[in-house]
């Protein structure tokens, strides 16, 4: 029976090779070559001069760094806010459920149509948003102009946060009841059987969810694109969206799968901080 | 108690405003929308109203069905592989096992802008351009790994005495998945389901790139095209965004039970 | 489910999905693929598609197929399609975009396709169509711009209609101030960029200046530097529909909520037509309230791609449409712009449109935005100096750094 596991694996192993291993070897092997959008057959090798462009370009650095500044604050956002929704759910109590449903519905809503809403909301002269803070004598503001970045990492963290909801919420149920009663009776008060009893039990499932939100980070498309394409002057955009501008909007192929490359290696990077940091606990934990 | 509603309640609203206000603003004239003065409520009245002529104005329903076709086709086609190699990672082992298992993983890095011209490319080749099945495979190729990231951590909880118990009746491997593993797993094959279908009633950038034909097009790409040139009405507009949106919280709401359920299988082990 | 059944399925799905194709031969019938964002405008769109699809009562063995594309994805996506040798059969192309094309050997000579008669009706607009000495493109539309107004708005606020940018200003904030709503809409965002490059053109134009001369770039000149100022202070006024792109700012003219706008004429045909609060008898228009009389224009030019595998149909339609007839009948769906032939709309649309010969008039005075000796790289360029401008816009940069800046990257193209 040493051919069985092949035959379970291989649909799936030959569907990867086809649609996409291939295409992403040919990505990469576009890096290295000037081919432009309108004619790809006629791209010629170049070697390295994509990968030393970018470094010496300091609107890439900026690209950079609007990537990692977004990552973080979704990341950490939604994390925060879908663990602290998760906690407070965690109880049977009257209107559970449904404040449970309310919670996913940012997850379940299509992005095409969450993005329009979105920027209706923000419109400067007729949207709700402005005429809510300007009631509140706040005053008016270009949402998506003066604070383009943030008002974009703020609609991510509310589309994500329900998926992290749910996943803490699936892994706070894995936490033994008899523990948590145990601790209230030894007298704990909630923050402490949180931190002593509920924590240790969160950890591996956030340390998962933190390294899937990060790469997912990493290649948000539609929102970004969607609310500013990028813009006010490049403010949001993040290595994705550069790569998806240089090839179709600048028709250059070569340079954007070089940053399309880079893209990958930063969230392998992030794996492989991701696979260190769980050797380093499972150390502790033996320890 | 009270502290948790006083907690949620504010998280419940901003989550769930926009939705609201996509109602508000598809049951309201053009007129009322512009000029200052926000309507705070809908105007139920015009809900049929609002909805026939999203239905009418643009081809909604024809790309309502093509999303569908798209989504129950990647949902479909991303189990049925990721059936079969979770259970290959979960109950054998195997040369090249780590290889596949790091394949899989990695498609959830890749950016698809990266891929999307050789993708195109090859589609062009074998003529899966402006084609509905195209667009099943491309997306399965990220639904498929995290359906396969679910269903294998929930077979790893199956305990394997019940499958060797079965071998000695002389089950096959296969019929042993089918009749055994695969009703014990039904919650995360539930949730595996749901994310397929959502990565793909949802998905842009391939629907963008790939289909021409406006009766083709999915849904996404139909209302992303509102945002155009010219004059679109505001309520049609959100209209047929309240149309595209309803289906998806619909289903969710029917299978939201088995995800949490689905997820605790594949979560707390992962 | 064995693998077999799995490669079986996997191998129908491909081989089904090759059927779909539909494989044309070049015996000059067949299915035409006509891209063309215009078929998603309201009203126009339909108009437009019946004087195009005129042609298959002429010739029943052949077909027309819309492939209607968002202006924003236009040449993004028919760049991707005709890269990968796929794409339309017939195409519209705007200007701006018709040299890439050309270039990249895109595009099908034209040159024999009409006969004298067909040649002799031409008027000038088809010699931008010309690059390299060869025809790659025949004159679709020709789109000119003015500045218009909403008079009931006017009123309103008590102001006249502006002569010069100072004025200009006043009125928008007068509008914003007498009643709440913006006084002046135009597109201003990077996200617009193609369709941008040819509204700002407008200023530039109209400041006096211009992107090159003699073949060397003049992006930092004097007439540039003052109407990114000129630009800039509208959108810092206050009274300017910031944020909102085209076709919000132009729903919101359509309701009756903007004062002014710059703006050409089919855009403006599409917000009036059938409109009961802003009927076209209600709007007002005038040269552009600059100091140099120039304005900016778009040129749309249809052309064959040269990858299309039924050229011989396509350019029968060619022939075809620059016939007396459907000419006819392509202008009345046009409306105020130039055809490619003398041909103008019917008299009936012009005095049901009274600001329709304002638009006609500027067509002597008006210039494309595509930029002379660099037409190739207008694209690149146009997107380092919308980028510059942008920095103007919203980081308050100084409009003479930011244009030198342009310039020397721009320069550094070459």
């Amino acid at each position: 029976m040493r051919r069985t596991p092949y035959i379970f694996a291989s649909a799936a192993a030959l569907y990867l090779l086809v649609f996409t291993a291939w295409p992403l070897l040919d990505g990469i092997r576009l890096s290295f070559t000037d081919t432009r959008l309108l004619n790809p057959a006629a791209g010629e090798w170049i070697g390295t001069d994509n990968y030393a462009a970018l470094l010496a370009d300091p609107g890439f650095a900026a690209t950079l760094g609007v990537t990692l500044l977004y990552s973080a604050a979704t990341v950490a956002g939604a994390l925060l806010l879908g663990t602290a929704a998760a906690v407070l759910l965690d109880r049977s109590f009257r209107g559970r459920t449904a404040l449970r449903t309310l919670l996913t519905l940012p997850w379940a809503a299509p992005t095409v149509a969450v993005a329009l809403i979105f920027v209706w909301i923000f419109n400067v002269d007729d949207g709700v948003l402005n005429a809510a803070t300007g009631a509140a004598g706040l005053g008016r503001h270009g949402w998506l102009t003066a604070y383009a970045l943030a008002t974009v990492t703020a609609v991510s963290v509310w589309k994500v946060f329900p998926f992290v909801m749910l996943v803490v919420l699936a892994a706070l149920q894995a936490v033994p009841r008899e523990l948590l009663e145990s601790a209230v009776v030894d007298g704990a008060g909630p923050a402490t059987v949180f931190r002593r009893v509920t924590w240790p039990f969160l950890v591996p499932t956030l340390r998962v969810v933190a390294l899937l939100m990060t790469i997912w980070s990493f290649r948000r498309f539609e929102i970004i694109w969607l609310l500013t394409q990028g813009g006010p002057v490049d403010r949001t955009t993040t290595l994705v969206i550069d790569v998806y501008r240089t090839a179709f909007l600048e028709s250059d192929l070569g340079r954007s799968a070089a940053i399309g490359t880079v893209g990958l290696l930063l969230s392998a990077l992030a794996t492989v901080a991701y696979a260190l940091a769980e050797r380093r606990s499972t150390a502790k934990d033996l320890t | 108690m009270r502290v948790r509603f006083i907690a949620l309640v504010p998280l419940v609203l901003v989550a769930g405003f926009p939705l609201y206000w996509m109602v508000v603003t598809a049951t309201r004239r053009q007129e009322e929308l512009f000029g200052g003065g926000v309507h705070w409520l809908p105007d139920v009245t015009r809900l049929g109203t609002a909805f026939t002529a999203a239905a009418e104005g643009a081809p909604m329903l024809r790309w309502l069905t093509n999303s569908a076709f798209v989504a129950a086709g990647t949902t479909v086609l991303s189990l049925a592989l990721a059936v079969l190699a979770a259970y290959a990672l979960s109950r054998f082992s195997f040369r090249g096992r780590g290889v596949f298992g790091f394949a899989l993983f990695a498609t959830q890095m890749l950016p698809e802008a990266l891929i999307v011209v050789p993708l195109y490319a090859l589609f062009l080749t074998l003529g899966l351009l402006n084609n509905l099945w195209g667009l099943v495979l491309g997306n399965t190729a990220f639904a498929m790994p995290v359906a396969v990231w679910i269903l294998k951590t929930a077979m790893d909880g199956v305990p394997r005495e019940i499958e060797e118990a079965a071998e000695l009746d002389g089950c096959s491997r296969y019929a042993m998945l089918r009749r055994i593993v695969l009703p014990l797993i039904t919650p995360s094959l539930a949730a595996a389901a749901v994310l397929a279908f959502f990565d793909s009633w949802n998905e842009f950038l391939l629907a963008n790139t790939f289909m021409v034909d406006e009766e083709k097009w999915p849904a996404s790409k139909g209302l992303a095209s509102f945002v155009g040139e010219f004059v679109t009405p505001m309520p049609t507009v959100m209209s047929a965004a309240l149309l595209f949106t309803l289906p998806a919280v619909v289903f969710f709401l029917l299978v939201q039970r088995h995800i949490v359920a689905g997820l605790t299988a594949g979560a707390v082990k992962g | 489910m064995t693998m077999r059944r799995y490669v079986a399925i996997l191998l129908a799905v491909a081989l089904t999905a090759g059927c779909g194709g539909g494989a044309a031969d070049d015996d000059g019938g067949g299915e035409l693929v006509f891209a063309n964002w215009q078929w998603l405008e309201p009203g126009r769109g339909e108009a437009l598609w019946t004087a195009v699809n005129g042609y298959t009562t002429a010739d029943p063995a052949v077909t027309l197929k819309q492939q209607a594309i968002a202006r924003k994805d236009y040449e993004s996506t028919l760049k991707t399609q005709i890269g990968a040798r796929g794409g339309p059969d017939l195409l519209i192309i705007p200007d701006t975009f018709l040299p890439e094309l050309a270039e990249a050997g895109a595009l099908e000579p034209l040159d024999d396709v009409l006969d004298d008669a067909g040649k002799a009706a031409l008027n000038a607009t088809n010699d931008a169509g010309v690059l390299d000495g060869e025809q790659v493109g025949y004159a679709w539309e020709i789109v000119n711009y003015a500045l218009f107004w909403n008079t009931k708005v006017l009123d309103q606020a008590g102001v006249q209609p502006p002569t010069d940018f100072p004025g200009l200003v006043t009125a928008a904030k007068t509008i914003k101030d007498k009643t709440g709503n913006p006084g002046f809409a135009v597109r201003h965002q990077i996200n617009e960029e193609a369709p941008w490059w040819i509204d700002f053109s407008n200023w530039s134009y109209g400041f006096g200046g211009a992107w090159s001369k003699d073949g060397a770039l003049t992006i930092d000149a004097p007439g540039n530097v003052a109407a990114v100022t000129a630009f800039r202070d509208m959108y810092t006024s206050g009274a300017m529909a910031v944020g909102d792109d085209a076709s919000t700012f132009r729903s919101k003219f359509k309701a009756g909520t903007v004062g002014m706008m710059i703006d050409n004429s089919s855009a403006l045909a599409t917000m009036v037509a059938g409109n009961t609060v802003v009927p076209s008898t209600g709007v007002g228009a005038s040269p552009l309230p600059f100091p140099a009389k120039a304005s900016g224009q778009a040129g749309f030019f249809i052309g064959i791609n040269a990858f299309s595998k039924n050229k011989t149909a396509a350019k029968k339609w060619l022939r075809w449409f620059y016939g007396a007839g459907p000419q006819k009948q392509a202008a009345a769906a046009l409306g105020a712009s130039v055809l490619g032939t003398d041909t103008t709309p019917p008299a009936e649309f012009v005095t049901a449109n009274p600001w329709v010969p304002t638009f006609q008039a500027q067509a002597a005075l008006s210039a494309d935005a595509v930029i002379d000796g660099f037409e190739t790289e207008t694209p690149q360029i146009r997107h380092i100096v919308l980028t510059e401008v942008e920095k103007v816009l919203v980081d308050g940069e100084d409009p003479a750094v930011a244009l030198a800046r342009a310039q020397e990257a721009a320069e550094k193209l070459r």
